[in-house]
């Protein structure tokens, strides 16, 4: 309804001073200006409608979930993926790197989200150096989605050290599952 | 004349412990625990006679506690029953023949003697130089069958503190995180073990427990709130109180010696700095600033210097910060993962944790950066704390599938294994003197 009272508008706007310059020239301006406007109109609706589908796929995405024993709920989202890291380091290799860039994807499109960047490492190492670690790695991840351009305010950071393993194993297929930066909402 | 004093002290126990006799040994340090290698002693300590109505079971329990604190305080070599002149025995000095002690090998004698009253007990030691041919001490307990742990806490410290002139460990705690909930939760034990309490019971995880210099409470981090923030609980209450909830880290956290001040890790600007708060938790005030992380700051005893881990170098190393000079130097180089620095209560030297072929050993190191020595042979083992005496360590171990707490001393005993569940018992941290 909005959107047909300002296209209407806009057609005014154009065709007013079309009139009041060349009155005979109406019916071709008209005539001229008409076909791009419904092209225009095609293109929103379809973008309009990926929009709409995108916003579905990710409210699809999502799913709640609660820590045992720590407050509040969070979303989870398939769109936001895990980021991975060598021992004992916390900088970005260049998957860590595609994986951010599409995150930074999800969040332009979807600029009402919080989200927290949670730091984690494997069980080898002091648990209380771990938490040093996983902090600086949620940094890490931080600040390069700040340098894409998210708001640092959407983005806060909180290091478990090792205490929430993705993967309970004591070897290094779970080891690698484990040192890693993870990604929930807090809110949307 | 002699069974005259002995009938006049009889009358005189009431409760608590009172000296049988007089001890004649007049103040002999038969055991220097501050020198480098300890002379360990032939100890015989003959079955426990019952000497009237004691309920079932206590004489087995008392005996098993006394041999295992009398093998973790580290100063005897515990003769085996079979070679004593008297398996089992309640030797007193009228009726001691130190001559057969003497002969069979014996250098201390412990004799103990039980008798139960009603639901109290009452318990005597005496203690024997069989070399010398004198009695050394001896002291009666008495008190209810709940309070057998605390008597014999007191027992066994008296036993040590008559040997060598200074306090033993049988009457503080440890405090540790256990997973046998699920969760990460602290717990408070014996030295030995046998009786344990839970002190939070949140669900949540909690970790990093670290005793006041009073022994009446922890601090500890907990992420009930979505935040690694800062608690105090009390022992005997059990009462948690939020002390600090600074986004970010507010953790590996560390009384100093005057329990006006607590260091702990906070966040810096994409990393984590080390910062000293208030004894409320409070004004935090940042002690470093630089890129690297820092972790798990550890007092020096006089709480002039800070040990912490930091990765300046690229690998976490140990660093000391002056708190008069505000200068930092780097204390260890070997290794290419040091962690878990703690402050010797005698000051003279740190144990840390290094990562090996992926495991880790104890080490301890003088604070000038000399005299690096590997304490653990088996496992991998790390978290190092110090008992109040400054000679007992104790650690978590890792020697089959999961994590248990160990006991052993920087100069090569044990280890001994003091928790045994299937689940992870981690972080223990000793308590301070609690008498």
């Amino acid at each position: 309804m909005v959107r047909s009272v300002v296209r209407l508008l806009v057609a005014l706007l154009v065709v007013i001073p079309l009139i009041s310059f060349s009155g005979c020239a109406l019916f071709e301006k008209e005539q001229a200006v008409t076909p791009p406007e419904t092209k225009m109109t095609q293109e929103e609706k379809d973008k309009a409608q990926r929009a709409a589908e995108e916003q579905k796929a990710f409210e699809q995405s999502l799913a709640k979930k609660t820590y045992p024993g720590i407050s509040g709920e969070v979303w989870e989202s398939t769109q936001l993926k895990d980021i991975y890291f060598s021992f004992d380091q916390y900088d970005l290799n260049e998957d860590a790197r595609k994986i951010l860039a599409d995150t930074f994807k999800v969040l332009a499109a979807h600029t009402g989200l919080v989200i927290q960047i949670e730091g984690h490492c494997d069980e080898r190492g002091s648990n209380e150096y771990n938490l040093a670690l996983g902090e600086k790695r949620a940094a890490s991840a931080k600040q390069y989605l700040t340098k894409l351009g998210v708001q640092a305010s959407r983005l806060s950071v909180i290091s478990y050290g090792e205490e929430m393993p993705a993967d309970p194993g004591h070897n290094e297929a779970a080891w690698s599952k484990n040192r890693r930066c993870h990604f929930v909402i807090l809110s949307r | 004349m002699r069974w005259m004093r002995n009938t006049v002290l009889f009358f005189l126990v009431v409760s608590g412990a009172i000296l049988v006799y007089p001890h004649k040994g007049g103040g002999i340090i038969y055991i220097d625990i501050n020198s480098p290698q300890i002379r360990r002693f032939y100890l015989a300590f003959p079955a426990i006679k019952d000497l009237g109505n004691t309920p079932q079971g206590i004489k087995e329990e008392v005996e098993k506690t006394l041999v295992q604190d009398l093998t973790i305080s580290d100063l005897f070599y515990l003769m085996e029953r079979v070679k004593l002149p008297q398996q089992e025995a309640y030797v007193t000095e009228e009726n001691i023949d130190f001559v057969s002690w003497k002969n069979s090998g014996t250098e201390f004698l412990l004799s103990v003697g039980i008798k139960g009253e009603r639901n109290a007990v009452s318990l005597e030691f005496r203690l024997f130089d069989a070399i010398q041919g004198v009695y050394v001490a001896g002291k009666r307990y008495h008190g209810s069958l709940a309070e057998i742990r605390v008597i014999l806490g007191k027992l066994a410290d008296e036993v040590v503190q008559q040997l060598t002139g200074e306090r033993g460990i049988f009457q503080t705690k440890i405090a540790f995180v256990t997973d046998r909930t699920g969760n990460k939760e602290i717990a408070v034990m014996d030295v030995n073990s046998r009786s344990e309490t839970m002190v939070t019971k949140n669900g949540s995880i909690n970790i990093s427990p670290d005793w006041h210099p009073d022994g009446r409470s922890l601090l500890y981090t907990s992420y009930q709130r979505r935040n690694p923030d800062l608690y105090q609980v009390f022992i005997s209450t059990r009462n948690s109180i939020l002390l600090s909830a600074v986004p970010g880290p507010n953790a590996t956290p560390a009384w100093s010696p005057d329990g006006k001040r607590i260091a702990l890790m906070m966040r810096g600007e994409n990393n984590t700095e080390i910062y000293l708060l208030n004894e409320q938790g409070k004004e935090p005030v940042m002690l470093t600033r630089s890129w690297d992380s820092k972790a798990s700051p550890t007092w020096s005893p006089d709480g002039k210097q800070i040990a912490f881990v930091s990765d300046r170098s690229g690998t976490p190393q140990i660093y000391i910060f002056d708190l008069t000079t505000r200068k930092l130097r780097r204390l260890t180089y070997e290794g290419g993962y040091n962690c878990s620095p703690a402050w010797s209560p005698k000051g003279d030297r740190i144990a840390f944790a290094r990562q090996e072929e992926g495991r880790f050993h104890l080490y301890t190191i003088r604070p000038d950066g000399t005299d690096v020595r590997r304490l653990t042979k088996e496992g991998s083992n790390e978290n190092p704390s110090w008992a109040p005496n400054g000679r007992h360590l104790a650690f978590t171990s890792k020697q089959g599938g999961n994590y248990d707490i160990y006991i052993m001393t920087a100069d090569g005993g044990g280890p001994w294994k003091v928790t045994d569940t299937a689940a992870n018992e981690t972080e223990p941290t000793w308590s301070p003197w609690l008498q």
